[in-house]
Formats: C-alpha cells, sequence, structure tokens
C-alpha cells in the first residue's frame, strides 16, 4: 500500500502527470521507441524503462524491489516517489510509489509495495513482478524532507504504507549522522502487514539517537491504540521541540495534524485509495492544471458545458460522445461518465468533456 | 426523418426502442474491452512496421543491387517492395490510424494508441483529419452541405445536388481524385474554395496552411527526397516504387471509403433532420447513410474494418475489431425493425458507385419516392 493517489502529496503541488514526451516534429519518438526495442530491452525516448534487479519480503504481504534507473533518469532524494505504469488486461495503470530507501546511487533504487486488498497495481506488482522484469517509471517528484539542521529533533509518524517514505527519510537522517533525536511511531494493523519488522530493532540498537514504536491496532492478542494524544505524549513528551513528519492514509494524517499543533513544524503526506467515494455535493473543486485557474463546477452536468458557463472555451465538436474533439487528460481524481452513469478514477486517463461530469478532486489537463 | 426505400417507417415509439437496443449493444460492449483488443492493436502497429520497412529495404537494397550486381533481381524486388509499402500505408492509414485517431483505442491508456496524438503516414494532418473527418462527416453524416465527404465539393454523387456543366467531367475528375485522394484529403479542411471565392482572407489560409504544408514537405521529404536518396544513382526506381505505393494506398482507400457512402440505396439529409433529432433517429441516418462490404477478414483487415461502415457508425469510438461480431447483432436488430440493412461484395458496391459517378455526371433528379416525416414522427 505505498499506493498514493495523484495528486497525493497534500504539501505539494507538483502532482504527479504523465511523464512529458518529446514530441519531435521530424522524429516519431514511437515508431523510434517499437525500433528500439528490438535492440534492447530498456532502450526509449519517448519513455523510461527500469529493471527489477532484486525482489526481497520486508513483511509478510510486502514486497521491497531494488530498481536499475535508466541513464538520463534524474537522481532522486529521500522520501521522493515515482509513477509506475503497468498493463493489466490491455490496460494502463499508473500509481505513485515512494522510495523506500535513500537512493544508494542515483540509479539504483528500492521501493516497497504492499499487496492490500483492493489495490489492483499493488497486488498486480506484487504477484508477477521478478528480478529481470521491465517497469516504465516516471522522473521522481515532490515528498517530504528533513530540516536542514541535523541536531532539529524529529517525530516520524507513519500509518500503514505511508512508513515507506518515511523509512526513507530515516536511513537518510542516520546516514547523515544525526545528532538529534528520531522518534518514530509507526501503526500497522498486524504483524503480517507491518514492514521491515527485524530491522527496527537493529538500527536502534546500532543508533543511540533512534526510538521507535510500532503499534498494531489489529494485533489478536494485544491490539495497540490508535494516534491520540495520549499516546503521542508518551512516545514524545517534549513534542513542542519536533519537527513532525507524517504519512498515512488521509484521515490518519488530519488527525495527526490536530495533535500536532505544538509541534516545532509539522510536514504531511496523505492519500486516499483511488476508488474514490462520491460526495452528494452539487459542485466540486475542479483544477484546470495548464491555466492555472481552479473552479467549482456542478457534478450534474457535462463538463464542457459547466466550463462554457464559466466563461471558458475548451476544444469541441459534436457535443455528444461521438467526435473525441473535446477529449482531454483527466490527471487525477474523478469523473463521472453521464452515458453509462459510471464514476471512473484512473488518473492519466483521456476523457471526453462532452459526456463527463466533474466529480471529486478533478485535475484536468486543461 | 428519412427513410431508405427498403426501410418501414417507424413511430417515436419504435425509434426509441431501436436506440435502446443499440445502445445495450454498445454497454455490453464496453466492459469486455481488454488484453485481447490492446494484443489485437498492437499487433497491427507491429505489421505496418514491419511491413513497411521491408518494404522500403526492398526498393532501396533491391535498385542497388540490381543496378550494381544482378540485373534480373530488379523486377521482383522492386514489385515486392511496392506491394509490401503500399500494403504497410493501408494497413497503417486504415487499420490503425482511423481507428485511433477515432479514440477507440484510447482505454488502453497507451500514449502511442491516443486518438488525440497520434499522426499518421499520410499527406493530410490528424488535427485537420480530427475537424473533417471525425466531427463533421461523423456528427453530420450524408447531410447536403454540412457533410463535406458528399462528394468533397468536386463530385455530384446524389441527384439532390444541383448540376453543373463541369461535372460532365466528372469520370475524369473521378479518376483524378482517386489517384490523388490523400492530397485531396489534406486541402479538404484548407477550404482553398472559399479563398478563391474571395470569402477568406489570404492570412487566414496562410495560417491553416502552415500546419499542412509542414506535414505534407515531411511526407515527401521522406518518401521522394530521403529514401531515393539511400540508392544513389539508381534514385529513380526508388522514387517510381514510392510514387506507385501511395497512388496503390489512394485508390485503394478512395474505392473503400465511396463504397462506404456512395452505393445505391444509401440516401442523403437535408438540414432540417437536424431539428429535435433524437438518438434513434441519429441511429436511423447513420444506417441510411452508409453501406458495408461483405467478405472475409482480409477484406475486414484492409479495409480498416470500413467493411463494417455501418457499425462504424453506429459506434464511431468502439475498437474497430469488434465491428465483425457487433454487426451481427446490428443485422438482427436492424431486420426486426424492419430497417434495409444495406450490404454487397465489394465488385458490386463499387459497381453502384461508378454508376452514381456517371449517371450523376449528367443532369437528374430524384426519382425515388421517398417518404418524409418531421422530426416529431407521423
Amino acid at each position: 500500500m505505498t499506493m498514493l493517489q495523484t495528486p497525493m502529496p497534500r504539501n505539494e503541488r507538483t502532482a504527479s502527470a504523465p511523464i512529458p514526451r518529446p514530441r519531435s516534429q521530424w522524429i516519431n519518438t514511437d515508431v523510434a521507441d517499437f525500433w528500439l526495442a528490438h535492440l534492447h530491452p530498456r532502450w526509449r525516448i519517448g519513455c523510461m524503462l527500469a529493471r527489477v534487479c532484486e525482489r526481497r519480503a520486508a513483511s509478510e504481504d510486502a514486497v521491497t524491489l531494488a530498481l536499475r534507473m535508466p541513464q538520463r533518469w534524474p537522481k532522486a532524494r529521500a522520501g521522493q516517489h515515482i509513477d509506475i505504469s503497468v498493463d493489466i488486461d490491455g490496460v494502463r495503470h499508473t500509481r505513485a510509489y515512494s522510495l523506500s530507501a535513500p537512493p544508494s546511487d542515483p540509479r539504483h533504487i528500492e521501493i516497497t509495495i504492499a499487496n492490500v486488498a483492493g489495490g489492483k497495481v499493488s497486488r498486480h506488482l506484487f504477484e508477477h513482478l521478478q528480478p529481470g522484469d521491465v517497469l516504465q517509471i516516471s522522473a521522481p517528484y515532490g515528498g517530504l524532507c528533513l530540516p536542514d539542521n541535523v541536531h532539529a529533533p524529529l517525530l516520524l509518524l507513519a500509518a500503514g504504507s505511508g512508513i515507506t517514505p518515511l523509512r526513507s527519510l530515516l536511513l537518510d537522517a542516520l546516514a547523515r549522522d544525526w545528532r538529534g533525536a528520531i522518534t518514530l511511531g509507526y501503526w500497522a494493523q498486524s504483524r503480517q502487514s507491518l514492514c521491515f519488522a527485524e530491522q527496527w530493532a537493529a538500527l536502534q540498537a546500532q543508533h543511540s539517537v533512534l526510538c521507535v514504536h510500532t503499534f498494531l491496532t489489529r494485533d489478536p492478542v494485544e491490539p495497540a491504540p490508535r494516534i491520540s494524544a495520549e499516546v503521542l505524549t508518551q512516545v514524545a513528551p517534549e513534542l513542542a521541540e519536533r519537527t513532525v513528519l507524517a504519512c498515512g492514509p488521509s484521515g490518519f494524517i488530519d488527525l495527526t495534524r490536530k495533535l500536532s499543533a505544538q509541534a516545532r513544524a509539522f510536514h504531511a503526506e496523505g492519500f486516499s485509495p483511488l476508488a474514490s467515494t462520491c460526495s452528494d455535493s452539487p459542485t466540486v473543486r475542479v483544477e484546470l492544471r495548464r491555466q492555472g485557474v481552479t473552479l467549482d463546477l456542478p457534478t450534474n452536468q457535462p463538463l464542457l458545458a459547466a466550463l462554457e458557463s464559466q466563461g471558458l472555451q475548451p476544444a469541441h465538436g459534436c457535443r455528444q460522445g461521438i467526435c473525441n474533439t473535446c477529449a482531454c487528460h483527466r490527471i487525477s481524481g474523478a469523473s463521472r461518465d453521464l452515458q453509462r452513469d459510471s464514476l471512473s478514477a484512473e488518473p492519466a486517463t483521456s476523457i471526453r468533456l462532452c459526456v463527463h461530469a466533474a466529480a471529486d478532486g478533478l485535475v484536468l489537463d486543461l | 426523418m428519412i427513410y431508405s426505400p427498403k426501410s418501414r417507417v417507424l413511430t417515436p415509439a419504435q425509434t426509441d426502442a431501436f436506440a435502446r437496443e443499440l445502445d445495450a449493444l454498445r454497454a455490453q460492449t464496453l466492459p469486455t474491452l481488454g488484453a485481447n483488443d490492446a494484443r489485437y492493436i498492437r499487433r497491427v502497429y507491429a505489421a505496418v512496421r514491419y511491413s513497411g520497412l521491408l518494404g522500403r529495404l526492398l526498393l532501396v537494397l533491391g535498385a542497388l543491387a540490381a543496378g550494381l550486381w544482378w540485373p534480373s533481381l530488379f523486377w521482383p524486388s522492386w514489385i515486392a517492395g511496392v506491394a509490401l509499402l503500399a500494403f504497410s500505408k493501408i494497413l497503417e492509414n486504415m487499420e490503425l490510424a482511423h481507428n485511433v485517431i477515432h479514440g477507440q483505442y484510447d482505454w488502453m491508456r497507451d500514449p502511442r494508441f491516443e486518438g488525440q496524438r497520434y499522426e499518421w503516414d499520410i499527406a493530410g494532418t490528424a488535427e485537420n483529419w480530427r475537424v473533417t473527418h471525425n466531427f463533421r462527416h461523423h456528427t453530420y453524416t450524408n447531410i447536403r452541405g454540412m457533410d463535406e465527404d458528399l462528394g468533397y465539393g468536386l463530385l455530384r454523387i446524389f441527384p439532390e445536388q444541383r448540376w453543373k456543366p463541369f461535372y460532365l467531367l466528372q469520370p475524369l475528375v473521378s479518376v483524378i481524385f482517386a489517384i490523388l485522394f490523400e492530397w485531396g484529403i489534406a486541402a479538404q479542411n484548407l477550404h482553398l474554395g472559399r479563398w478563391f471565392k474571395g470569402r477568406m482572407s489570404s492570412s487566414e489560409l496562410r495560417r491553416a496552411l502552415r500546419p499542412a504544408a509542414h506535414k505534407m514537405g515531411r511526407q515527401i521529404l521522406r518518401d521522394y527526397v530521403l529514401m531515393p536518396l539511400l540508392a544513389g544513382p539508381f534514385f529513380l526506381s526508388v522514387l517510381l516504387g514510392a510514387v506507385l505505393a501511395n497512388v496503390i494506398r489512394n485508390v485503394w482507400t478512395w474505392v473503400v471509403i465511396f463504397c462506404g457512402h456512395f452505393t445505391t440505396d444509401v440516401i442523403t439529409f437535408s438540414k432540417s433532420v437536424l431539428k429535435d433529432e433524437t438518438r434513434g433517429q441519429w441511429y436511423l441516418r447513420q444506417l441510411h447513410g452508409s453501406s458495408n462490404l461483405r467478405g472475409g477478414r482480409l477484406l475486414d483487415l484492409m479495409t480498416g474494418n470500413l467493411s463494417h461502415q455501418i457499425e462504424h457508425h453506429m459506434y464511431p469510438e468502439l475498437p474497430a475489431n469488434r465491428y465483425a461480431a457487433l454487426g451481427e447483432h446490428v443485422r438482427r436488430i436492424c431486420a426486426a425493425y424492419g430497417q434495409h440493412y444495406n450490404t454487397g461484395s465489394l465488385p458490386r458496391q463499387f459497381a453502384q458507385v461508378v454508376w452514381r459517378l456517371l449517371r450523376h455526371a449528367f443532369p437528374s433528379r430524384t426519382t425515388r419516392e421517398f417518404v418524409e416525416f418531421s422530426s416529431n414522427g407521423l
């Protein structure tokens, strides 16, 4: 469940987007890539492919993949994410995954993937990926960062797969010989889903600044409490001095943000499962990424008509779903197909504005 | 609504029921799109690339080898090269590009098969095609004065078009148009006629011309300059081979497209049908404005499944590799509602097209009795 909905970083404007493909006027990159693929499995000019070097268990339900990135991949730092695209049943799915360790060198990274219920892509990757396989990846983007001052005391709060970016930050801090105290509070459902379980004790033994608390909320013997003011006081009594970095489902983040009001600083990243729940509100906020505009649009009207009534003039043709002229990328969020009355929320999908209505969190490439 | 002469007139309720059945067919098909369809279009893409490269190699290397060492190699390699290059271009234009540009494979989310960004191997830009074809032709199918594909402003195919003496040259014009078809398509959205008549300013034309000219230049440079140059002193045979391959593609696409809308039983409509046109009437217009070609899987492949023109017009957004299967249901639904399903072999349908081109070169009048009703039905 390193699965992060896009645009997932709440404190980031750079949500994941399809890789800008170089559209040369003289070279068709698709044709070039078709032939390059015959020469080498990972040579492309229109996209970037990584090779899976190693696969090892992170918990019973999670796997860590070591990836070798292509040469022109920009260097990533701990805490960042990459988008991974895979074809499942002929359909491309794109999800963001966090680096679960600081990059050992510019071309080697690790991600950790949890096999969560309902996580179509995570499940596919968990079940099928083997060393030697090739994955389509994006450049690294977004993410939480450590404070510059190595003396700053840190409080890292993770829930579920939110552990992955925090682990990379934590390992990065230890590698930088962090002087301030580092406390990690990590909530997982069960022992099976607790990632890197053996590593935490070993790290604590090696580094006196580090203190790790794990909470198993659905442990059959002794279920641990969810995050609360009391728990936080136990874990980090001197909260006011701490820089809090939190990652987890959006509900966890909302709560953590409230509880950390006294903290020195608070940075968080939340995510929510893709199967978006549709609120019944008559209007939703829609972001037009290219124009840099955010609008409130009705949920019961085609996007084309709704945008026009706001004074915009998107390209269009037939207005009835035939001609594809108004097709536009849904970068993230959900939209409702009015002809089929179905809600969809896959990122990086082409939708026809004349037969789709806005739904929660919609970001359009317009 | 006008019905083709072999069809029953439907009540508004029957028309709605007809639409519901056709809509249900789409709804049943959409969730089944998946790995097989993706594999199909990827294979078509690969076939286009392999045949294109092989055809070009045969033309260039064949010319070099024949010129330098084995003259007897010339004709076999030249003929095979032209045939493969023509095959590649036909497959690319019809089964790959035309269908991809419709957005039929957008659901795959593979940028390679995305309708809005695909550019095809033909003189015209995909951008102009999206306007003239995807929008105008598919929305206003067979409506006089709105669907420019009705005669392309050059031919008189239906008696409802006003006769002019120029049309006496039609038999000759048709042949030239077929040979230069890709250039006709490329110029279609430039509206040169309007510029001639002074209804468009030169600066407007220049603006429209720039991307179009760029695309034309790119095609000419690749097929008629760079590729022949690879054969050095034997460039002429490569150039002629490339020209012939493009002409074969032009004539074939012309034949297929004309068979799709200009057979005997196809009818045209006046602009008034658009007023309050219901979904059912839209389907009926697509049905009566299109005609199919009966043939096997090879014909389906080589026509880009426009052998199922009726299904394509009813479901332009569904992957064309599904049309053959959809056709059986569409045919059954049409029979149930007494609607004529216009299909026939390629020679039969093409003979009807040729007859129309010859007959309406001369003054003619509508002879058939059309039953016309207001858009509200009976």
